[in-house]
């Protein structure tokens, strides 16, 4: 029972012992008081009576004319005169006596009047007895009266003391709320700091579990950073720092999977030539300290973009750079800033051969290469373009379609659906089905999202497109009841109106908000963190279910989400690929299960596609996985 | 409650008979030097005395006790107020009281020794004294049946007599302690009771205190 309730259990409970209390007192003083004052009443006027009749005429005329004198103009239940020898002589009882209270309030508190009782005598001989009782209804009235106003008087002071009580523990508990809101977020791992109250005894609760909280934050930023340095020593080329083949590829292979923006940019290759002949007339250490500064360049540009510069053999360097194109970033001043670098270092000679192309979701990682390779020979034979730029000739068509007329109008008729991808717990249960959108155009199959994404983003429809994926997976729940996960683009953290649209939209729908998960790619959460703390603290009343997807850079921030109320992570495909067969990434991935478990979030692995993998993804603690290994139905 | 309606006349009447009782006072009352625990003593043995088979017995012994053993006096004398009812234990422990004490102890008395409640009768008086004044006066009457002329206990005339026989008494009006209602509490604090009772109804409850009268 609320505390709320007891206080108000407790008032009634008091109100009404007072008021049976005071009810008692004040009825029992009342009788006894009435009670006394009827027998003096009774007794004087008896005795009045008596001495008047006894000095007066003693025939039975006069005496019954004398009391029916009396009693008409008095207020008498009966007077009776009775004789020495027990005849009546006169008696008169008033009728149609009206109750001026309830039965059972007269019966409860009978009001027991003694008679009056005096003897009649003449000269010496004894006429008889009189006896008379007031009449006792205006006391029941008065009694009656008391009654129903201390009853009305309790019930105002209970109803105010009610509210007043409610108002002064609202006050009062209002630190207890917020201690308890805090250790409800704890309960479900997150630990969160909360103001210290005034109120001394909250404020040691309080003070505690906030203790607590630091301590869980600074042993999560412990573990995170151990977690970074074992994925840079499993990933990273020892020398230049740059990622190593194996990931280097793995993140473009997610990158062509992906289903949002970065499904689309620049890939760039430089590669130093001879550099066995190189390493010979300049000496190695020189070499590895040319490459370093290579590595330096090359990882700034990368970050700038948000991409990844990797080392895929001795000679070869890779750049990704999502949402980029031939333009925004340019082959030959990035070949131009290495050759400075050459300067600077004071080695000549130095020849570096450039390409760089365009990927589209879709396109496959040996096609990217073999096309950039084609192409890096013969910039090599030409001095005057040392870098030459491919476009990827069987997707350029869609470059001429009118995209802006496109989307405005799949926008405005909704010409999308969801596709929905189901996604396993370990144990092999559905835990929900991924949904990715996908346009509708008449005559030709559904365009994956990673085509039209780049586009939506550029003509600034993320946010239009959000809120109607977000109805579409409500119409999609609320027909099968099944807990649908979409991609909520980063933009949207940019935006605040669309943001407060896109929960007011779940808000409405509470049934359905149980339902939905929504994942936020890492980026957009990392680079956002402040409006995506914001969002999820909309959110959290609501139910539905947060989390992020295609994490695979931002490990030693994820103590920085542990007072978000996640719900999940999803593991990018980076991580994944060929997992049963890498060792070291294995290790790397069992830390961060155990890191996300600790702050009571699930992890999910993205794009799983053999058994192998699968089976030793479950082996290593993830939560669950999604991917072409899950047959959709 | 007020006082009874004679009781004003009363007051004032018995300090004329007191110069009158004084004089017997110092003839009749031969035990004077007696403790006055010995006097409650003897009263106490009055009450069941076996040898008392008839009521005029009765009346004969209660009527000599306490016209022999109280002298009379005023209540201002003996209680220091203007009127004061006293019980017989009271008049008993003090030796001394006025009309009503005397009325009043004779009565609680006789009822004591089983004589109806009925037949006795307290009678407010008017005296012809025998200088020819008329005072007021209390005594106490005993009626054998209903219709009967009654007896009359006095402390001015020693004798029990019938009423016939006393011609200098003019009764006012009599009454008992039938139907008298003393209240529901069972220790009454009398003396600072809040509200006045009357004489006879506080006398009554005093009584039942002292365990005298139930």
């Amino acid at each position: 029972m609320s505390l709320s309730k007891q206080l108000w259990l407790y008032i009634v409970l008091l109100m009404f012992a007072a008021f049976i209390g005071s009810f008692l007192v004040s009825c029992y003083s009342a009788k006894y008081y009435l009670e006394e004052l009827l027998y003096q009443k009774n007794n004087d006027t008896v005795s009045s009576m008596a001495l008047t009749l006894s000095n007066n005429a003693h025939d039975p005329v006069s005496m019954e004319l004398f009391i029916n004198a009396q009693f008409d103009s008095g207020h008498y239940d009966w007077i009776r005169l009775v004789g020495v020898d027990n005849q009546v002589i006169a008696e008169r009882t008033a009728q149609n006596v009206v109750n001026a209270a309830p039965n059972w309030f007269t019966n409860f508190f009978a009001i027991e009047t003694q008679p009056g009782v005096a003897q009649i005598s003449s000269g010496w001989q004894q006429v008889g007895t009189l006896k008379l009782a007031s009449t006792v209804q205006f006391a029941y009235k008065e009694l009656w009266a008391t009654v129903k106003r201390l009853f009305y008087y309790f019930f105002a002071m209970g109803l105010v003391s009610c509210i007043t009580g409610s108002l002064l523990l609202k006050f009062i508990t209002k630190p207890l709320n917020k201690a308890v809101s805090q250790a409800e977020a704890i309960g479900e791992r997150r630990f969160i700091t909360a103001d210290e109250p005034k109120t001394k005894e909250f404020k040691a609760v309080i003070r505690s579990m906030n203790k607590l909280s630091a301590h869980v934050k600074s042993m999560l930023e412990d573990e995170t950073s151990k977690l970074e340095k074992l994925r840079q020593s499993i990933q990273t080329d020892e020398i230049t720092g740059l990622l190593n083949r194996e990931p280097m590829l793995g993140h473009l292979r997610s990158f062509l999977q992906r289903e949002d923006i970065k499904a689309r940019g620049l890939l760039l290759t430089l590669r130093i030539d001879d550099l066995f002949g190189l390493n010979q007339s300049e000496g190695r250490a020189n070499v590895d300290s040319l490459l370093k500064r290579f590595a330096t360049t090359l990882q700034g540009i990368a970050l700038k973009h948000n991409g990844f510069a990797g080392r895929l053999n001795g000679s070869d360097l890779l750049i990704l750079l999502p949402e980029c194109d031939e333009n925004s970033v340019r082959g030959d001043s990035v070949l131009a800033s290495l050759h400075r670098d050459c300067k600077d270092l004071n080695i000549a000679n130095v020849k570096i051969l450039g390409s760089s192309t365009t990927y589209q979701s879709g396109e496959n990682v040996s096609q990217l290469l073999t096309r950039l390779d084609s192409v890096l020979e013969s910039s090599g034979s030409d001095d005057t373009a040392p870098f030459i730029h491919v476009t990827s000739a069987p997707l350029k068509i869609r470059e001429d379609i009118a995209w802006n007329t496109i989307l405005d109008d799949a926008i405005t008729n909704r010409n999308f659906v969801l596709q929905l991808f189901p996604v396993y717990s370990s144990s092999d249960e559905l835990i929900h089905f991924e949904a990715p959108v996908r346009l509708v155009q008449q005559g030709q199959e559904l365009m994956r999202a990673g085509i039209f994404m780049p586009h939506v983003s550029r003509l600034k429809l993320a946010d239009k497109l959000d809120l109607i994926v977000l109805q579409l997976a409500i119409e999609e729940i609320s027909k099968n009841q099944q807990a649908i996960g979409i991609n909520v683009s980063a933009s949207l953290l940019l935006n605040s109106h669309a943001m407060v649209e896109f929960v007011s939209i779940i808000k409405a729908h509470p049934n359905e908000a149980e339902l939905l998960w929504l994942e936020i790619p890492e980026y957009g959460a990392f680079q956002n963190m402040e409006n995506f703390a914001i969002l999820c603290r909309m959110l959290e009343p609501l139910k539905c279910k947060i989390g992020i997807e295609h994490v695979a850079k931002e490990f030693s921030r994820i103590g920085e989400l542990h007072d978000l109320g996640l719900d999940y992570i999803k593991i990018d495909n980076s991580l994944i690929h060929n997992i049963n067969n890498t060792m070291a990434v294995q290790v790397f991935l069992r830390g961060l299960c155990t890191i996300v478990h600790s702050i009571g979030l699930k992890a999910i692995a993205e794009g799983v596609e053999t058994q192998e993998e699968w089976n030793s993804l479950k082996e290593l603690g993830v939560d669950g996985g999604t991917g072409e290994f899950f047959p959709r139905d | 409650m007020s006082a009874l309606p004679g009781t004003l006349l009363l007051r004032s009447g018995c300090f004329a008979i007191l110069l009158f009782m004084l004089f017997q006072a110092y003839t009749s009352f031969g035990e004077l030097n007696d403790t006055s625990s010995q006097l409650i003593n003897q009263w106490k043995s009055l009450l069941s005395d076996p040898k008392h088979s008839s009521d005029l017995e009765k009346l004969a012994s209660a009527n000599n006790f306490f016209n022999d053993n109280i002298r009379f006096t005023t209540d201002m004398a003996a209680w220091n107020v203007k009127d004061y009812w006293a019980t017989p234990l009271e008049t008993l422990k003090l030796r001394q009281g006025d009309c009503e004490d005397f009325s009043i102890a004779k009565y609680i008395t006789l009822l004591k020794m089983n004589v109806s409640v009925d037949k006795l009768r307290l009678v407010y008086v008017k005296a012809i004294l025998p200088t020819g004044q008329t005072q007021a006066h209390m005594v106490l009457a005993y009626y054998p049946s209903l219709h009967a002329e009654p007896f009359i206990l006095d402390n001015l005339n020693l004798n029990i007599l019938p009423a016939s026989k006393r011609r200098d008494l003019i009764p006012i009006y009599s009454f008992n302690s039938e139907g008298l209602w003393i209240g529901q509490d069972r220790n009454p604090k009398i003396k600072r009771a809040e509200t006045r009772l009357s004489n006879w109804r506080e006398v009554m409850l005093r009584m039942k205190t002292e365990g005298i009268y139930d």
